[in-house]
């Protein structure tokens, strides 16, 4: 079985058989999408392979747009169209506002043949080498390699009919390291396009081996408040958790009580922020033309200058807002509805260049490296595995990796310089929802400081 | 096609291999309501078949979910193991007692209407300003492995969740109080249920600072769950102790503490969601103490991990349909104590409860410590609780947590469908709030 082998054929039945039933007359308001997806997969500890695995994804779902009760998801296509007489028999359409219908094909293409896996393998096992030339305090070294190759069509009974075709490639390796009683862990976490993109450059693993040596000697920095510089990468992450999730209009539907913070108007953060999620921008890990009903991708400013915008919207929580739709329904694949879901999350450049943002600084940290976070609404945890002192206005000494903990509002209120430049994170991993854990997003921004930031060791 | 016909079609295709075939059918029904209002009905159905072939001293791994060929399965197997591991080097373990798979699952009991009227009626009268959203997960998994060595083993397992969110705002606060267990549907749960979201309701509505910082620290059961239960078990399972990296690794067996914690995982426990006779390689499973008072006793380990430690699979293989089997823990237990929660709470003149930790999760097993935020933390004195504390960061050497003095309590509650524990003082825990 290989990756591309009849795989347009079976888009092509499905179109055919899916699409030429929304088309019958009397049929309204419904949805079809059908998936075909490859994706390899592999772990090696120590530079030995662990885990080796191909997987083949062949799936139909057919429902309501906006319906997570009225949606069927299936491996057959003969099961697809029972369900989608059943659903059409049994739930009326939901009232959503008519559009314009698409036809758009380009992505009904052939899949790209990639390397074999054990060529991948023999790359992964050389970047244990260069972890251990660069930390030779390692004591161990994991990576996990993923690659997928999808082709995705989209149908409505109004007459839109979207293929669209995504590929990605991640790697995410972490090592560990000890010397004495003291130990060190960081992580290299990279995706792109294609493996080749991926595999052409092991400067992502000699970076972090440098870290988690690095750690082995670190200070650890005192508890309590103090000003941080994160860089684009924390920027980008802090957005994404903090606000992002925020303005996703499914949730705010069903959680009036955060609605209410989120209030558009409302000023939430520093008149310095505003954040924007964009699918449409090229290059990146979130990017599609279409979402997962239809809606052509565009940029959505959420905060404006500290105020709350506007939400990400699927067309359900447009109608139910009375919006337009923002294109921004995704699923994680065809076996899983759309939810209102981040693609590209962004805070847009300011007017501080990063050496004058530090100059302001006598005594504060420079986060890089995020390691995630979570938010409890109005709370949050986020982590940086990589910091650096900041004393006089200049880049001293790294110091060992902390957690930055406190009140959502009241921080992002005390950003104090938005820096000027703009760059992406586009690593390894993906945004998780409900019962959905690993979507493909990206996010980015500038430079911000932030006074006043608790942070304690990690 | 069954799942019985899609795996032996799979089997026949093994040609001179060894081959193992996984095939998974797992059906959800999600209902949920807010108040006592219905708000949505979900069912989800997957199918999927994994298949892992041994040639040449190698194995690989191939799944399909939807139409599929399975010469085309086996042979994409065949070329994940030109590049797979040499382990596991048998797909052959015990022969386990297993239910018939031609005959698919029994019909199901049918299941009673969740109270939820009742419980939102309840919650109304106790709290009128906090909102009830309640989800009733349903469940029905089947499993059917197959090997050309041997293990033919099948069932079909059901099991129901509760999960609550009762919500309420608060002086431009949102809070969310979340409670997660299995659902035997008695009377008894939907007490449990009220009790557990009442108390947190009153105790959120107050303010507390923390009078100093050197308190003792009570945890519930969730925050035990957090704090030690969990990590100790990914410490203690394959991964983990494959590269060395759990703070466990290498440990020494050594005179058990005289009150250090003991954790079981508990595969047999009746009513237990995640409970079964036989793991997902299809090796039997059984009671097993991973920590007795503080010191290791056990591991979960799968075929490949076991084989690779020179020990034998505990049969802890947990898998999805289109990944290799890992090995976790079935059922966290930890059996309670003598002390009723209300004493326990009493035994000092001040003390900190915490219930929800936050970050607990950027603290690498392998390191020799662990740090978090409480997200729901509680000043209690006289063996009240007195109101909320915020900012309280926590820290711990984790042999002092595991080997420490442990208070726990007679009472043991669920957390979510993975552990079973009490509410417990931990003497090696400290916390911290940095306005003190």
């Amino acid at each position: 079985m290989t990756a591309t082998r009849g795989v347009l054929e079976q888009v092509s039945g499905a179109i055919d058989r899916l699409g030429g039933e929304l088309a019958r007359p009397g049929v309204t308001g419904m949805d079809a999408r059908f998936e075909v997806q490859r994706w390899r997969r592999l772990t090696l500890i120590d530079g030995l392979v662990v885990e080796s695995a191909i997987v083949d994804l062949s799936v139909a779902a057919v429902g309501l747009p906006g319906s997570p009760q009225r949606f069927a998801a299936v491996d057959d296509l003969d099961a697809a169209s029972e369900q989608l007489a059943m659903i059409r028999r049994l739930s009326p359409p939901l009232a959503l506002p008519a559009r314009t219908p698409v036809v758009d094909h380009d992505g009904l293409r052939p899949l790209p043949d990639w390397p074999d896996l054990d060529t991948v393998a023999g790359v992964l096992a050389t970047y244990h080498d260069v972890a251990l030339e660069v930390a030779p305090e390692t004591r161990s070294y994991r990576s996990f390699y993923e690659d997928r190759r999808r082709i995705v069509w989209y149908g409505s009974s109004d007459g839109t009919s979207i293929v669209q075709t995504f590929t990605d490639a991640s790697l995410i390796a972490t090592i560990r390291t000890r010397r004495l009683e003291r130990t060190g862990f960081s992580f290299a976490s990279v995706a792109a396009a294609n493996p080749d993109g991926l595999l052409s450059s092991d400067a992502p693993v000699r970076d972090a081996a440098a870290q988690a040596r690095h750690l082995l000697e670190a200070e650890a920095v005192e508890p309590g408040p103090t000003t941080v510089v994160l860089d684009p990468h924390m920027t980008g992450m802090f957005a994404h958790e903090a606000l992002g999730h925020l303005c996703e209009a499914d949730y705010l539907r069903e959680r009036p009580e955060v609605a209410a913070l989120m209030a558009p108007g409302r000023t939430v953060a520093s008149s310095l922020l505003t954040v924007v999620d964009d699918p449409s921008r090229a290059g990146l890990r979130g990017t599609y033309r279409y979402d997962d009903e239809g809606t052509a991708a565009r940029p959505t400013v959420i905060v404006e200058e500290g105020r709350v915008a506007r939400y990400l919207h699927s067309r359900a929580t447009a109608a139910h807002f009375g919006v337009l739709p923002t294109g921004h329904a995704r699923a994680q694949d065809c076996r899983y509805t759309p939810l209102v879901r981040m693609a590209n999350t962004y805070v847009a450049p300011g007017a501080t260049p990063f050496d004058v943002m530090l100059d302001d600084v006598d005594d504060g940290l420079y986060l890089t490296r995020p390691m995630g976070g979570e938010t409890r609404i109005d709370s949050f945890t986020f982590g940086a595995n990589e910091v650096f002192r900041i004393r006089g206005g200049r880049l001293h000494e790294r110091v060992g990796s902390v957690l930055l903990v406190g009140d959502l509002f009241e921080t992002l209120t005390a950003v104090d310089a938005v820096g000027s430049e703009l760059a992406f994170e586009t690593s390894a991993g993906g945004c998780a929802k409900e019962d959905q854990d690993a979507l493909a997003v990206d996010s980015g921004g500038p430079h911000l400081r932030i006074r006043g930031c608790q942070v304690s060791p990690l | 096609m069954t799942l019985a016909t899609a795996a032996e079609a799979v089997l026949a295709a093994a040609g001179r291999d060894a081959l193992e075939v996984f095939a998974l059918s797992r059906r959800v029904r999600t209902r949920r309501w807010r108040g006592d209002e219905p708000a949505g009905e979900l069912l989800r159905h997957e199918r999927g078949i994994a298949v892992r072939v041994r040639r040449e001293g190698r194995v690989g791994l191939a799944a399909a979910c939807g139409p599929f060929d399975a010469a085309d399965l086996v042979a994409s197997a065949r070329v994940a193991a030109r590049s797979g591991p040499a382990f596991p080097s048998s797909f052959a373990e015990h022969p386990v007692a297993s239910e018939d798979a031609a005959a698919g699952p029994e019909a199901p009991d049918k299941c009673s209407e969740p109270p939820v009227r009742e419980l939102a009626q309840r919650l109304h009268d106790r709290h009128p300003d906090a909102r009830l959203s309640l989800q009733f997960v349903e469940s029905e998994e089947e499993r059917l492995i197959l090997s050309t060595e041997g293990v033919r083993a099948y069932d079909c397992r059901r099991a129901t969740m509760v999960r609550a969110i009762a919500s309420r705002a608060d002086s431009g606060e949102v809070l969310d109080l979340f409670y997660e267990a299995p659902w035997p549907a008695d009377s008894t749960d939907v007490d449990a249920l009220l009790r557990w979201l009442v108390l947190r309701l009153r105790w959120t509505r107050r303010r507390a600072a923390m009078p100093c910082n050197d308190l003792p620290v009570i945890l519930t059961p969730r925050a035990l769950d957090a704090l030690v239960a969990q990590p100790l078990a990914a410490a203690l399972a394959g991964p983990a102790l494959l590269d060395g990296t759990s703070f466990l690794s290498g440990q020494r067996p050594e005179e058990p503490s005289v009150r250090g914690l003991t954790l079981l995982d508990d595969p047999t426990l009746t009513g237990a969601p995640r409970s079964r006779r036989f793991d997902d390689e299809g090796v039997p499973t059984r009671r097993r103490e991973l920590l007795r008072r503080g010191v290791v006793a056990g591991y979960a380990l799968d075929l490949s991990a076991a084989e690779r430690l020179g020990m034998a699979s505990t049969g802890s293989a947990w898998r999805r349909w289109d990944a290799w089997p890992a090995a976790e823990p079935a059922t966290l237990v930890v059996h309670g104590g003598s002390t009723d929660v209300t004493r326990l709470l009493g035994t000092w003149p001040r003390a900190v409860l915490i219930d929800e930790v936050a970050g607990e999760w950027f603290s690498d097993v392998g390191e020799a410590g662990v740090a978090a935020s409480a997200h729901l933390a509680f000043l209690v004195e006289g063996g009240e609780v007195v109101g909320r504390v915020r900012g309280v960061s926590l820290s711990a050497a984790r042999d002092d947590l595991l080997r420490g003095e442990v208070v726990l309590s007679q009472e043991v509650a669920w957390v979510g469908d993975r552990a079973l524990l009490p509410w417990v003082h931990a003497a090696g825990l400290a916390v911290s709030d940095a306005d003190v």
